[in-house]
């Protein structure tokens, strides 16, 4: 069966790589900090070194990871289910089926509110954490897709009571 | 809405309100420890303690006849409600619909009085039991069975009444079963990890077993070692027999029956538990045999419904019958409709999925011979030793690869696994949460995926060539469930 993917905004691209410089800086500042305090020369390779190993891991998630995940992340509201699509090297392909989805939602990070995204989160009552979050689309089409999905719930819901 | 008809248990409840206090207080002990060394620290005479204890009993007891004055329920159509709490006052409602199972206690302090406690277990993320305390055993079934079924009393009321007599099955275990159920899975683990807690919290060992062992040893040293190892030896055998005492007191007739699609396990010596579910809320079945159960021929099956994640294991009440012989466990196959395993497809792993594993163990291995090298040069041994460790843990894994078996047919997944023993797992196709197909790197490469479906009482992964059909799988068992009307919670 082929599913017709939709693409997520690509402001998502962006978005991630402002990300992961955040994230190393984040790594880095303390090794940084200390190494102004007090070398830490005789425990780690010189700074050089880790200066230089710290730059290819950037471009690595900036140049590869980030536009790999981008062009890979997708999401499709079938009949049957909503599908995802992420990942980079590992990747993943979910699938939810409509009626045992238990309620659905919108977060916005403020990183994210920046680049105008947001993510839809669908909960399930599967055990440990069987939620599927979609990242990067933008509110124009998060809010309608969460209103028709809610409103599949809300369907589900009454047919099930006549069943009874 | 109608007028709620509250109603309040015997007064004898309040012993229920009082247990309940003082479990929470036993519970709860280490956080009185500061306090107390506080006060041994400020030399505090023994009257004014033993007035501080008794005032602390005295507030266990009003806690518990106020909390026994403010409880009330009531039971409506579709809906049990419940109100509690003397200061912070709470109503709840809980409806039919949303119970997953339903237990009566009968613990020692009410029998005789012939009263009960139901307990009912809905799916709530905050994953509450909750407690009816002092209904008679026979209110309580009616109780438990228009809770179950999720109609008013009147259609079940003969339902009940016939339960006892007539059943569409009914088995009584023997000692003699329940004893090899003991030796399967003694309880030795379970009463250990009970002790262990509060002796962490005390400080048990470093103050007092760690100065004392080290004294014995003195004295052990003049004593010969056989005396030490018989002195050992008979110490574990006693455990293990306080094990199967333990299995043997709560597990006392333990009676299985089925009777209209509704599973009911009734057991105990002292207090007698009775818990019970329908077939529809079934979210797993785990046929469980180890190598005690392997040479005692025996299985352990267990019956899951929807989990919430946070609950912890040990708060669960899970429905498991400890000891099955093969007959039995053919008979039970078909009350819980599963398939033939003889007649399913039963599909094994591809050799691709061995690889993975393989590649990380083989990769830990080489760094850690690395890493002992640059540490510790000149001596083999520790090389030698994370040599054999790699090969120990590849052929478990060889073992492991070869003897998992995986089976679908239109109503179930089954996968079976296990290197000694085996587990055989059974998960309703319908009822399935989520279905992902996943894919690492390698996977990639060899053309394989990971198909890993998500229950509401656990997951299963199953590693997949062609990585097509996989997909199919997925977008099958999707349309499927959502096509399918059936209950799934």
């Amino acid at each position: 069966m082929d599913i017709s993917w939709q693409a997520v905004s690509e402001r998502y691209q962006p978005y991630l790589q402002l990300n992961f410089v955040i994230t190393l800086v984040i790594i880095a500042s303390p090794l940084v900090a200390a190494q102004f305090i007090e070398p830490l020369q005789p425990l780690l390779p010189a700074w050089y070194w880790l200066l230089a190993g710290w730059f290819v891991l950037l471009l690595f998630l900036l140049g590869f990871i980030a536009p790999r995940r981008y062009q890979y992340t997708g999401f499709a509201a079938t009949e049957v289910a909503i599908m995802l699509r992420r990942g980079a090297l590992w990747r993943s392909q979910r699938g939810v089926p409509l009626n045992r989805i238990q309620h659905v939602e919108i977060k916005e990070s403020w990183l994210e509110r920046q680049f105008g995204i947001c993510q839809l989160c669908i909960y399930t009552a599967g055990s440990g954490g069987a939620d599927i979050r979609i990242p990067g689309l933008p509110p124009q089409l998060a809010e309608p897709l969460k209103q028709q999905l809610l409103h599949t719930i809300a369907a589900e819901q009454l047919l099930e009571q006549n069943d009874d | 809405m109608t007028e709620l008809l509250w109603q309040r248990p015997t007064v004898i409840t309040i012993a229920y309100f009082v247990l309940r206090q003082l479990k929470q207080l036993v519970s709860n002990f280490s956080n009185f420890i500061p306090m107390l060394s506080a006060l041994l620290v400020t030399g505090i005479s023994l009257q004014s303690f033993l007035f501080i204890a008794l005032g602390y009993v005295l507030f266990v007891m009003i806690g518990a006849v106020l909390s026994y004055r403010y409880f009330a329920f009531a039971v409506t159509a579709d809906a049990l409600h419940m109100r509690s709490g003397v200061l912070n006052r709470q109503q709840l409602t809980l409806k039919f619909a949303r119970i997953q199972q339903a237990e009566i206690k009968q613990p020692w302090y009410f029998r005789p009085f012939k009263l009960t406690i139901i307990g009912v277990d809905s799916a709530g993320s905050s994953g509450k039991e909750i407690e009816i305390p002092g209904l008679t055993l026979i209110a309580a079934q009616q109780l438990r069975s228009q809770l179950l079924s999720g109609q008013t009393a009147m259609s079940d009321e003969a339902d009940t009444t016939s339960l006892a007599q007539q059943v569409d099955y009914r088995l009584q275990f023997s000692l003699g079963e329940l004893l090899r159920g003991g030796l399967m899975d003694n309880k030795v683990w379970l009463l250990m990890a009970v002790l262990v807690y509060p002796m962490s919290q005390l400080n048990v060992f470093e103050d007092y077993v760690a100065p004392w062992l080290q004294q014995q040893a003195v004295a052990w040293s003049q004593t010969p070692a056989v005396t030490v190892t018989i002195a050992v030896v008979s110490g574990v055998i006693a455990l293990f027999i306080a094990g199967l005492l333990v299995t043997l007191v709560t597990d006392y007739r333990l009676t299985l029956s089925i009777h209209k699609g509704r599973f009911q396990a009734q057991a105990g010596l002292l207090t007698i538990r009775s818990l019970s579910f329908r077939y529809h809320k079934l979210q797993r079945v785990v046929f469980k045999q180890n190598l005690r159960g392997l040479l005692l021929k025996r299985w352990r099956l267990t019956l899951n419904q929807l989990r919430p994640t946070v609950r912890k294991q040990s708060q669960q009440q899970v429905f498991s019958l400890p000891v099955l012989d093969q007959s039995l466990v053919a008979t039970l196959r078909q009350h819980l409709q599963l398939p033939e395993p003889n007649q399913l497809p039963w599909h094994a792993l591809p050799f691709a999925a061995l690889l993975g594993p393989s590649l990380v163990i083989a990769l830990l291995a080489m760094v850690a011979s690395w890493w002992c090298y640059v540490a510790i040069p000149m001596d083999n041994f520790p090389l030698r030793l994370i040599a054999a460790i790699w090969l120990l843990l590849q052929l478990l894994l060889l073992v492991g690869w070869r003897r998992y078996r995986w089976a679908h047919d239109a109503h179930w997944l089954v996968v079976r696994q296990g290197i000694v023993g085996q587990r055989e797992q059974w998960y309703p196709l319908h009822k399935l949460q989520q279905i992902n197909v996943n894919q690492s790197p390698w996977q990639r490469l060899l053309g394989v995926v990971t198909l890993q479906v998500i229950g509401a009482a656990g997951s299963e992964r199953v590693t997949i060539q062609p990585a097509v059909s996989a997909y199919q799988l997925q977008q099958r068992w999707l349309t499927d469930i959502s096509s399918s009307q059936k209950s799934w919670m």
